[in-house]
């Protein structure tokens, strides 16, 4: 398994790490990703592949009715938004 | 200048552009051909662009179509068009720490519809996936969507193309169907509100978590109108289905196309590049046609290696969307009876609907006017159940009806005119009793009003006229009372037979039975 590109991973999770915090959680990444890569050493010739886990809960299709609910906080939770603009929710400028 | 935007598309490269009006210099445009681009063809082959024929055109069409549940994907918020901003909104579609998704049943069942609709595999098992980017109009950082086991693959669709563009039938197949949530939409504040150079944005969230499903073609398609009507074909199947309102126009359809040139016998694809935000087939057709003769010029000018960057500036890179499975959902499990209870209720499919007209007879051109809304072959249908003659019951509704319709913006279930009043409307003037004039003149007041022909003719005293000895005597009269043109008729002037025939034909205000008023004015003038 490659050593993680801690500064690609954190342009892509859009965080700031300072050098000495990137130094530092690299290894840590490798380790995690190494303890799943002991996954790999188990035999797996008679298993059906799992999509998913939680198929076995037969009872629970896990679906809901298409049925109108409001939220009953809703509206001090957009009263509650950082910036709005009248009714719109107001963002910085996007970058190209 | 067109523009355009980097894209990815899972790992593969390729260029978006957004649709506008590109300029080409007009070196790189040697057209030699005579028909102009928007010219009709006649014939599929024989008229393609010199240009054209060393090369061919690959085109791919992935669509989104926003279903039309009531509530949204994964939560409970009215899935609504034109409500104020942010009025249907919860944690879960805003994408609040701790909210959890919980799949809408209904969405199920319109993907088994439309997967079954396309003659797609259906995986009974599938499930959903994360697929993370940001932008301001993704409140959560990610979509969920389902990325490498979709609901529905492998499947096909069935086109006619227009007779005035060669017809033809062709088969394209659809590699998969796949559910996935729509996010919201952004206003750019600002001049022009274009995303460049605007201050700041604004987001709207009631569209956030709108239930989608995707629907990615086949690269099987080889020119603009192919295209075209693929996705009003798509539109036609999600509207019968009842699935969606299946318009490019309101935005629940809506159709990426992706476009590259090949020379003629090469495997290879060419350089893919992306066209969105059209707004109609015909700007697709259009849209697409452009972008063939762009690319074909730029590879003759041996410029291929610039499709990406001469005409545009493209700002490269390959997205990483990182998908992983989405935790907060169960696998998507499907019943094998749901499957087949769905499969038996399916309605008939445009498809279906074409072939069996042709097969009762009709041409091409009224197979394709009849069977394009299903509101209308239902109501053709209907009226032929009623035992109305099929060609006149479709010239009825394809002409008169739908001059009507288009004048008074109505739509085919507005009007009160019944299947059962239309065919009695044309029985009646095939059985003589009244003209085909008489038939218009009364229709527009059955589409208002309702009510039987036979009670309009009777309210109006419009009946034809057909009794022979009546007819007769009308002959006389208007021989009568037009000596001057009955002795230029007897003095050779044979021409003069149509007038006397239209001055009996006015003299009744059209309710003469013409075939037979025809008969008694040429035995009146000694021609029979």
């Amino acid at each position: 398994v490659k050593p993680p590109n801690v500064g690609e991973l954190c342009e892509k999770a859009r965080l700031s790490l300072t050098p000495d915090e990137a130094a530092e959680i690299g290894p840590q990444i490798s380790r995690v990703v190494g303890w799943f890569g002991q996954l790999q050493e188990v035999e797996l010739d008679n298993v059906d592949p799992a999509i998913r886990v939680g198929h076995e809960v037969e009872s629970q299709r896990g679906l809901r009715r298409d049925e109108h609910l409001d939220f009953t906080e809703k509206d001090s939770m957009v009263a509650s938004v950082g910036e709005k603009e009248g009714v719109f929710i107001k963002v910085p400028k996007i970058l190209n | 200048m067109a523009m355009a935007m980097a894209m990815a598309v899972g790992s593969c490269e390729s260029i978006v552009l957004l649709y506008s009006q590109p300029r080409i210099p007009r070196s790189a445009l040697q057209i030699r051909c005579s028909s102009s681009l928007a010219s009709k063809q006649t014939s599929s082959s024989s008229k393609i662009p010199l240009a054209l024929q060393d090369f061919e055109a690959v085109i791919g069409v992935e669509t989104h179509v926003q279903l039309g549940t009531a509530t949204k994907a994964f939560c409970g918020c009215l899935s609504q068009y034109g409500a104020q901003p942010n009025s249907n909104v919860c944690p879960v579609c805003m994408g609040l720490p701790g909210a959890l998704p919980v799949l809408n049943e209904r969405v199920v069942d319109f993907a088994i519809k439309l997967g079954l609709a396309l003659n797609c595999d259906l995986s009974l098992r599938s499930k959903f996936d994360r697929k993370q980017y940001f932008y301001a109009d993704l409140p959560k950082g990610y979509q969920i969507s389902q990325f490498d086991i979709p609901i529905a693959r492998h499947g096909s669709i069935e086109v006619d193309l227009p007779v005035e563009y060669g017809g033809g039938h062709r088969k394209f197949g659809i590699t998969r169907v796949h559910i996935e949530e729509d996010a919201g939409k952004l206003v750019h504040a600002g001049g022009g509100g274009r995303l460049s150079g605007s201050p700041y944005s604004l987001v709207d969230l009631n569209r956030a978590g709108v239930p989608l499903l995707e629907i990615v073609s086949e690269p099987d398609m080889r020119t603009g109108i192919e295209a075209a009507e693929y996705a009003a074909e798509v539109a036609r199947v999600v509207k019968c289905l009842g699935i969606g309102s299946g318009s490019m126009a309101e935005g629940s359809l809506r159709c990426d196309v992706n476009v590259s040139v090949r020379p003629r016998g090469q495997a290879a694809f060419g350089t893919k590049v992306e066209i969105k935000n059209m707004n109609s087939c015909a700007a697709m057709h259009r849209a697409i046609d452009f972008e063939i003769l762009r690319q074909v010029a730029l590879h003759k000018e041996g410029l291929e290696s610039k499709i990406r960057t001469v005409t545009m500036r493209a700002k490269e890179g390959l997205a990483d969307y990182r998908y992983f499975p989405e935790p907060d959902l169960l696998e998507l499990v499907l019943k094998q009876e749901q499957v087949d209870s769905i499969n038996e209720a399916l309605p008939e499919l445009p498809n279906e609907t074409r072939r069996r007209y042709e097969a009762l007879g009709l041409s091409m051109q009224d197979v394709l006017v009849l069977a394009d809304d299903k509101n209308v072959s239902e109501y053709f249908d209907s009226t032929l159940e009623q035992g109305a003659d099929m060609k006149m019951a479709a010239n009825w509704i394809m002409g008169d009806i739908t001059a009507y319709l288009k004048t008074e913006k109505l739509s085919i279930s507005d009007v009160k005119i019944s299947p059962s009043v239309l065919a009695e409307l044309v029985t009646l003037i095939k059985d003589g009793t009244i003209s085909g004039k008489i038939g218009k003149e009364i229709l527009p007041e059955l589409i208002r009003n309702g009510g039987t022909a036979k009670e309009v003719i009777e309210a109006k005293g419009l009946t034809q006229i057909s009794d022979e000895a009546e007819i007769a005597s009308l002959v006389d009269k208007v021989l009568l009372e037009n000596p001057k043109q009955l002795e230029a008729f007897k003095k050779g002037k044979t021409k003069l037979q149509g007038f006397f025939e239209g001055q009996v034909m006015r003299s009744t205000n059209g309710r003469v039975n013409p075939i037979l008023m025809k008969k008694i004015v040429a035995q009146k003038l000694g021609l029979s």
